[in-house]
């Protein structure tokens, strides 16, 4: 399954989120399943087996009632067709003939006794006698008695007469049959039932399974989750459209907003991180920038100051009046480019200046601007030379003259006063025009050739004791070269020359 | 964190199956050792309440006494204690109080068969044969007051008899229809409805006040009513499938032996009203015979012959005051069994032939 994974995961969560509880799931639903279907079958069965025994019970008593009432019945009308006499003579008399005849027509053995519980009478006399006194006693006082014993029922009944107890007869059944029937429900059942039991066992196993499968896979789903990998907004766990269906959509789209909201958390870092790391460059280039600027603000007017202090002290000295209007016209100068280059690179940063373009014959100003500072060359013994091809194009002529008086006059100011020299030379190159300004002046480390191009960003120290740049004029000329969609960079340095670079589109 | 326990899952689980198999053991241990003993491999004892014995209840009739005649034939009750018995083919008065008997009309010799006292005790339908003619019976009417026998004419023996009133005795006639005879010996016939053809079978014919009812051939028992104002008698089938039938003197009841032909369905006694609504089934049987009235229409007297099954094959008495069918008498093994109640309704005779002829005249308590 695809997935998208966090920076942020966390996969200690799954061991207290996820610990294992005891049974899964697949055991337990089938356990309770087959729990309840035992249950219910063993209830069924139990109520089936008590209804039959109920009913065979039933059945018992009303055939040997109904037996005892035509034995009684025949008994009764006998004793009162024979003239009635004394029972305990009559049933001494009859009582073998009556329990014959009773015995054959009604399929059982009869045994009759007296009131006073004496056999008088058997239809089988040669059959082993039970021991019926307990039974026999209850019915001497007119109540129905039976006993069972193994696969036989004895029902002792009264007889009645018509002037008290006649005697009492003892019908055996037996009952042999209605047992048999009895163990094969009992069996039947049980093969049933538990026939039924696995079947339903298995079938609810199998069913159950598929369940569990899916919760398992629900749960694995989390744990990822959990753990940082995220599924994509497009993952179907589950075809099923159920619950679980529903769940598992639930928890891919949960997932999937997890990881948006983190991924938003991580974009949003890292652009705190770039904002704090900026605006610590920034308070960093500003301190710099006010020590820089500080610097140079305070050196020409410490010079300014220090005149100002001598011609208080000895102003009627002609010579130190001339050198000190002189210096202090150069420092006053010097301070006044120092803020016009300063406010020009503040409003180039902070505005967007609409350019001028127009069509330049670059050779020719190039030529011109070699001319402008020939001059200042040849006063510090530098030999300018410039080489140039014809080249037309599109561009703001003023801001290309500021760049380049600008990096001409770094070449005079950093230049060797004995044996200097200036290449001023410009070339095509596909589709622009490369510009290229060497000299002989110091060496720039290879390390700080980006750096000559932030604001007073000096190579050494003592450049300002020098007296003779700004440190805004690189800066200022790089920001319009980019302005001008070019750009301007140090090509070389060593010691046969540095080499600046000027690239224009034509 | 806090947490929450919403419920205790396990705990229910175990709480569960622990009631189930508790439940269970209930279940299994209770009921399956305590239901009579059936199958109690020790010799078992019970007893069974003292009102199920066979002491007589207030609302049973019960045999009190039983008078055995052999070689007679009971009948017709006379009286309450005289009771007309065939004897070798002679009919005898017998009172059952002194046990004496006295011939029923000595001056006569021919045979003599049957006899039905009409409903007021006034007059005694009995029959005779002929000299020469085992087939050829003569009806006549004695008038207890008098003696006097007057003669209703030839009779068929498969013709069934009976009184229509205390002044008529209806009866069947051979080639179809019904006729009326009155006491002097005069018959005339009943009109029938035009739909019955003349030759149609018609058996065990009993009137009840104006309502006549027959059997007809295909086992239906019709009721036929002559209304004033009708040219032709209203006659309805009231009863299917029905083998004899019985109106009770008051009319209120018919008692028919119903039986599914060509099954072994066993035959079913039961009662109907005069519009043939069933009221009740009283009993069924292979052979349901000689259902009877008592005078008062309270009870009904019938003997049931079951082959094959366990059950008493005797008599039984239907009482509607109590709706009880009780066995009374034991030794009936015939079906040819005729039972009469005495006009008390506390005695009827009956005769078996199984064991040679006897009657036995039954007193009953109610």
């Amino acid at each position: 399954m695809k997935r998208s994974a966090s920076k942020n995961a966390q996969p200690t969560t799954r061991s207290h989120l996820f610990q294992s509880r005891g049974w899964s799931l697949r055991w337990k639903f089938p356990l309770l399943l087959a729990v309840l279907l035992l249950f219910t079958v063993g209830v069924l069965s139990t109520l089936v087996l008590i209804g039959i025994q109920s009913n065979q019970k039933n059945q018992i008593e009303n055939t040997l009632k109904r037996q005892s009432e035509i034995v009684g019945l025949t008994i009764r009308q006998e004793y009162l067709a024979s003239n009635p006499s004394d029972p305990k003579s009559f049933m001494k008399l009859r009582a073998t003939e009556l329990a014959g005849q009773l015995g054959i027509s009604s399929n059982m053995r009869i045994v009759l006794y007296d009131a006073k519980g004496q056999l008088v009478g058997d239809s089988l006399p040669l059959a082993p006698q039970a021991h019926v006194e307990q039974a026999l006693a209850y019915a001497l006082k007119g109540q129905i008695a039976y006993i069972t014993a193994g696969s036989s029922v004895i029902y002792l009944s009264p007889i009645q007469g018509p002037n008290g107890l006649l005697g009492v007869a003892q019908l055996h059944l037996s009952i042999a049959e209605q047992q048999a029937f009895y163990q094969d429900i009992v069996h039947l059942l049980l093969w049933i039932g538990l026939s039924v039991l696995m079947i339903s066992f298995i079938v609810g196993w199998l069913y159950i399974r598929k369940q569990t499968t899916d919760i398992e896979r629900l749960t694995q789903e989390t744990i990822s989750i959990a753990q940082g990998q995220y599924p994509v907004a497009q993952t179907t766990l589950f075809t099923r459209k159920d619950e679980l269906g529903q769940l598992g959509e639930g928890i891919v789209q949960m997932g999937h907003m997890i990881a948006q909201s983190m991924n938003d958390l991580e974009n949003e870092k890292q652009q705190l991180e770039q904002a704090v790391t900026k605006l610590t460059a920034l308070e960093q280039l500003q301190k710099a920038f006010i020590g820089n600027i500080s610097h140079e603000l305070k050196t020409p007017v410490t010079s300014i100051q220090a005149y100002a202090d001598l011609l208080r002290m000895y102003g009627d000295d002609p010579s130190l009046v001339q050198e000190a209007s002189e210096s202090i016209a150069k420092e006053t100068k010097r301070l006044i480019e120092l803020i016009e280059d300063s406010i020009r690179l503040s409003l180039l940063e902070k505005y967007d200046f609409e350019l001028q373009l127009h069509t330049v014959q670059l050779d020719a100003l190039l030529q011109d601007v070699a001319e402008r500072t020939r001059g200042k060359a040849s006063t510090s013994g530098i030999d300018l030379q410039v080489q140039t091809v014809s080249v037309n194009m599109i561009t703001d002529p003023k801001h290309l003259m500021h760049i380049l008086l600008n990096l001409l006059d770094n070449a005079v100011k950093y230049n060797d006063r004995k044996h200097g020299w200036i290449q001023l030379s410009n070339m095509l190159d596909d589709h622009k025009t490369i510009i290229r300004i060497a000299n002989s002046g110091a060496i720039i480390p290879e390390d700080q050739w980006d750096n000559v191009f932030e604001p007073y960003a000096t190579l050494s120290s003592d450049r300002a004791r020098t007296g003779s740049g700004t440190g805004l004029g690189l800066p200022l000329a790089r920001r319009l070269a980019e302005r001008l969609q070019g750009q301007l960079y140090i090509k070389q340095s060593n010691p046969s020359g540095t080499v600046f670079i000027l690239e224009l589109p034509l | 964190m806090k947490k929450i326990k919403i419920f205790y899952r396990r705990d229910s689980m175990y709480l569960l199956i622990s009631s189930i198999l508790f439940m269970m053991l209930l279940s299994a241990c209770s009921p399956l050792t305590h239901t009579g003993g059936l199958r109690s491999s020790e010799p078992q004892l019970t007893v069974l309440p003292l009102d199920t014995s066979t002491q007589k209840k207030a609302d049973e009739v019960l045999l009190s006494t039983v008078d055995p005649l052999k070689n007679r034939y009971a009948r017709t009750w006379l009286s309450d204690t005289e009771l007309i018995i065939n004897k070798k083919d002679r009919l005898y008065i017998y009172n059952i109080t002194t046990a004496k008997e006295k011939l029923f009309t000595p001056d006569r010799t021919s045979p003599q068969y049957l006899a039905l006292t009409s409903q007021d005790g006034q007059h005694v339908f009995f029959t005779e044969g002929v000299d020469g003619d085992p087939y050829e019976i003569q009806g006549y009417i004695w008038e207890v007051s008098t003696g006097k026998v007057t003669s209703i004419g030839r009779l068929d023996i498969t013709n069934t008899v009976s009184w229509a009133d205390n002044e008529h005795l209806i009866a069947d006639q051979i080639g179809g229809g019904i006729r009326l005879i009155d006491l002097n010996g005069h018959s005339s016939d009943v009109v029938l409805p035009y739909s019955m053809q003349p030759q149609d079978r018609i058996d065990n014919v009993q009137k009840i006040g104006k309502v006549i009812y027959f059997l007809g051939s295909d086992t239906h028992v019709y009721r036929l009513v002559q209304y004033a104002n009708q040219s032709e008698p209203t006659i309805i089938a009231i009863a299917s499938n029905v083998r004899t039938f019985t109106v009770s003197p008051d009319g209120e009841r018919i008692a028919i032996e119903q039986r599914l032909w060509n099954t072994t369905e066993p035959a079913k006694l039961i009662i109907i009203d005069p519009q043939g609504d069933v009221k009740g089934t009283l009993a069924q049987g292979s052979l349901i015979s000689h259902s009877v009235w008592s005078a008062d229409s309270r009870m009904l007297a019938f003997a049931i012959n079951q082959v094959n099954q366990q059950g008493m094959n005797g008599l039984y008495i239907f009482d509607q005051a109590t709706g009880k069918t009780t066995p009374v008498f034991a030794k009936i093994q015939d079906s040819n069994a005729s039972i009469q109640w005495n006009p008390s309704s506390k005695s009827l005779s009956m005769y078996d032939e199984s064991n040679g002829i006897m009657t036995y005249i039954i007193g009953i308590e109610k």
